[in-house]
């Protein structure tokens, strides 16, 4: 029997029985397919305001920028209610000289879309050092 | 000449030659392999704020969701402000992976800047907001 096996082997082309590879194959294929996520995801950077260790803090709190987002929606700056579109100019004034961190102060009860369209507003601007704080 | 192939044809039963189809589900393999990455989707939609600027975000992050509600999901639980520390540090501790925050437009701005305080506090160098380009 043995004989009679190498005989056959040599007389055919060494042929490997290639379906269950094949039936592995697509069951990965078929467990990769169903597994992928495409995630595209656009973003802003989240950053928070760092506790400034500068030697003259009044100084540096009079050159930053600050926002204050309510829980009613109003957007102020510098004690005036000037709105979402009040954002932009405000921020393109502020840093034309130098580039003033800017500082989005939300209440705790305002809406996330809101501080995220300030600080939208803000990059938009060009201002490059933009965070995001929470305050009573 | 074209009598010995027919002859030859009948006698052996139909093969198809199954190596070019192989290749192809090979490749497909390959590329699904490659691609794959195996995200945490929150699971939970959530209507991200319009944005004008707006960074293409990495594939491979970490993804916490905030509700109108308050609630902070990730992967389909709802691990609340307090879970999202031990959970962005058991992924950070190994290699730095960025955190995206998808939150609800309606989200309570306090509840977001907290978890971003947290991924903060969890050693996370790269936190973003999720948003939608807007078109314009």
């Amino acid at each position: 029997m043995g004989r009679f096996r190498e005989g056959l082997n040599d007389s055919d082309e060494a042929a490997i029985d290639m379906s269950p590879l094949i039936d592995c194959v697509f069951i990965l294929l078929i467990f990769f397919i169903v597994t992928t996520v495409f995630v595209e995801e656009s973003g802003l950077p989240a950053v928070q305001p760092e506790p400034s260790a500068n030697a003259n803090p009044t100084d540096e709190e009079s050159k930053t920028v600050v926002f204050q987002v309510s829980a009613d929606g109003t957007i102020r700056h510098e004690g005036r209610d000037i709105g979402l579109h009040g954002v932009g100019p405000t921020v393109a004034r502020r840093i034309q000289k130098e580039m003033v961190p800017v500082v989005i102060q939300a209440e705790r009860k305002a809406k996330a879309g809101i501080m995220i369209g300030v600080l939208d507003a803000a990059m938009a601007a060009g201002a490059e050092d933009v965070s995001v704080d929470a305050r009573n | 000449m074209g009598r010995f192939r027919e002859q030859s044809q009948t006698n052996e039963d139909a093969a198809i030659d199954m190596s070019p189809l192989i290749d192809c589900v090979f490749i497909l393999l390959i590329f699904f392999i490659v691609t794959t990455v195996f995200v945490e989707e929150p699971g939970v939609d959530v209507e991200r704020p319009r944005a004008v600027v707006g960074e293409q975000l990495e594939k491979s992050s970490i993804l916490i969701a905030v509700t109108p509600e308050g609630g902070v999901v990730y992967g389909g639980r709802d691990v609340g402000v307090a879970g999202v520390r031990p959970l962005v540090a058991r992924f950070v501790q190994k290699e730095q992976v960025p955190v995206i925050i998808q939150a609800d437009r309606n989200a309570d701005a306090g509840i977001v800047v907290r978890v971003v305080a947290e991924a903060r506090l969890a050693q996370a160098e790269d936190i973003s907001f999720a948003t939608e380009l807007a078109a314009e």
